[in-house]
């Protein structure tokens, strides 16, 4: 046997290889190895990248944001990570100066944030992504008259990939949604939009974008009383900017549209003598028997459990419910596949959280603007 | 290839002589590839060489042999359990020493699961240096101008670049 020569030196990595690795750190790891060298840094700038990144970091560490209401402090966020540690979001810049309200869209890293702005309605937006400090100011809408009451809903279209904000405006004598707007990140503008669907309808709060699809439940009116309001879901195609309506399955009183195995899905939750149970639908496309296009399938029931559940979101494939156990406010999670059940208690929250999915990403808001208002910022600070 | 053949001999680029076994080479393409080659034929003695340091290699078939009855009948959740703890134990490496010849192997010899495991390790490692210790083992230099290291410092206070 010949004599063996220990071989201690690191070798040079090829370029494939290094990129492999580095896209699995954390984007704000990778803002600080920006500080490597040029190339890095341009590496970290360049579309195919900053996609990768996102992939590995949806695949592999989603995370949840916790927004807390209570004790006066704007946008008072918790993360929580997919090692189930929980960490206080950063405070920026943007809360000296801006006056941030609240998270209202959540998608690849990129925060639609309201600011609060007693004299603006609707309060002015921002697109800020905390993970590489960017900002991004979205101007005001002209809208013909003042809109009190209104939806916001934020999403990505991977076919003209472009994020989108949309805001469907009720009439303050009823709510009929009457004004549609929508906002370019590429662009950089606001447009309006037809509200092409034929009947009364009033959004939930909360929407979900799935494949380019904006998604909201939607109220239907067909009787006088508000008690007979049909449930139906309102879809807004992001790329040809055309709403639709889907029927929904029989769903309980506590429902929330999310996503699950790239799908739409909705959680809905009942309770009897306090006793909770979740059931969880997703659609399924493709032309059907009845000449439909969607159809609803029952992928899971749980067991009844033991106190008012309100459903959130679905993440890393785990139902997300939050519960007032024992005066704590807590997640409990329910795993469709394994029929487990996780609890968990979460920070301190008086009145109980917002839950949005939440990835860390290196996504750019566009726009130079958004470098020139964050200096301003940071010299406030 | 003949059905007796179950271990297959190979040298290292250092020229050892290693043994491994058909069923863990499976895990590698490249090796598969190999093993279909006439040279495995009971009548053949030329001995395959792999591009991989002996110091590797070692590690490398290490890893088959241990992954290789998984990948080969499938394995039960408690199985992946343990295999994944294994795996923790096995990574646990000095990273100037070996980390990067196994990222170099596992990619040379298409082994998915170690090129995942070593590439995940090596970002776990890098989390905690600096941006020094970052140059010293990629072999990088600082080619910033004093202008760009000005802007970047700008665009994210705090931000260092040793």
């Amino acid at each position: 046997m010949r004599e063996k020569r220990v071989n201690s030196d690191i070798p040079f990595l090829p370029q494939e290889i290094i990129r492999n690795v580095l896209k699995r750190l954390p984007a704000k790891t990778l803002i600080r190895f920006q500080c490597v060298c040029r190339e890095w840094r341009n590496l970290f700038r360049t579309k195919s990248f900053i996609a990768d990144h996102l992939g590995h970091s949806n695949n592999q560490n989603p995370g949840l944001l916790f927004q807390c209401f209570d004790g006066g402090d704007p946008l008072n966020l918790h993360c929580l990570d997919s090692e189930m540690q929980v960490w206080e979001f950063p405070k920026s810049p943007l809360h000296d100066y801006l006056k941030p309200d609240k998270i209202v869209g959540s998608y690849n890293g990129l925060l639609c944030v309201q600011i609060n702005d007693p004299h603006v309605s609707p309060h002015p937006l921002l697109v800020w992504n905390p993970s590489i400090r960017e900002v991004r100011l979205v101007p005001a809408i002209n809208f013909h008259q003042d809109y009190e009451d209104y939806n916001i809903g934020f999403g990505f279209s991977p076919i003209i990939n472009d994020y989108k904000i949309v805001i469907a405006c009720n009439s303050q004598c009823y709510t009929e949604i009457s004004a549609v707007q929508v906002y370019s990140l590429i662009s950089g503008s606001w447009r309006e939009v037809q509200f092409s669907l034929n009947c009364t309808e009033c959004l939930s709060d909360e929407s979900v974008t799935v494949n380019g699809i904006m998604f909201w439940l939607g109220s239907k009116r067909v009787g006088k009383d508000t008690d007979d309001d049909e449930v139906q879901i309102v879809s807004f195609d992001l790329a040809n900017e055309v709403f639709t309506s889907i029927a929904t399955p029989k769903l309980h009183l506590w429902t929330r549209l999310t996503v699950y195995e790239e799908k739409l899905a909705i959680v809905s939750c009942m309770t009897n003598s306090e006793l909770s149970v979740v059931d969880l639908w997703v659609m399924e496309e493709g032309v059907h028997t009845s000449g439909e296009i969607w159809s609803w399938t029952k992928r899971y029931t749980s067991n009844p459990y033991p106190c008012w559940l309100y459903p959130q979101t679905i993440w890393r494939n785990e139902i997300v419910c939050t519960a007032d156990i024992e005066n704590k406010p807590t997640a409990v999670l329910f795993n469709p596949t394994t029929k487990r059940i996780k609890k968990h208690v979460i920070m301190k929250c008086d009145c109980g959280p917002d839950i949005l999915n939440y990835v860390e990403s290196l996504v750019p808001v566009g726009g130079m603007k958004s470098l020139q208002i964050f200096s301003m910022a940071s010299t406030h600070s | 290839m003949s059905s007796s053949v179950e271990a297959i001999t190979v040298l290292s680029s250092d020229g050892d002589e290693f043994k491994i076994t058909v069923s863990a080479a499976k895990l590698s393409k490249p090796l598969n590839w190999m093993l279909e080659d006439v040279c495995f034929s009971d009548d053949c003695d030329e001995v395959p060489t792999i591009e991989v340091n002996s110091k590797t290699l070692v590690k490398v078939i290490e890893y088959c042999e241990k992954h290789a009855p998984r990948a080969n009948s499938g394995a039960s959740d408690s199985d992946a359990e343990e295999l994944k703890k294994w795996d923790i134990e096995f990574m646990k490496m000095d990273v100037k020493d070996i980390l990067f010849h196994i990222l170099m192997a596992a990619n040379y010899l298409h082994m998915e699961g170690l090129y995942d495991l070593a590439c995940q390790t090596a970002a776990d490692l890098m989390k905690g240096m600096t941006v020094s210790q970052i140059r010293k083992i990629f072999h990088i230099k600082n080619d910033f101008s004093s202008e760009e290291q000005e802007q970047l410092r700008r665009q994210h206070p705090g931000c260092s670049f040793d």
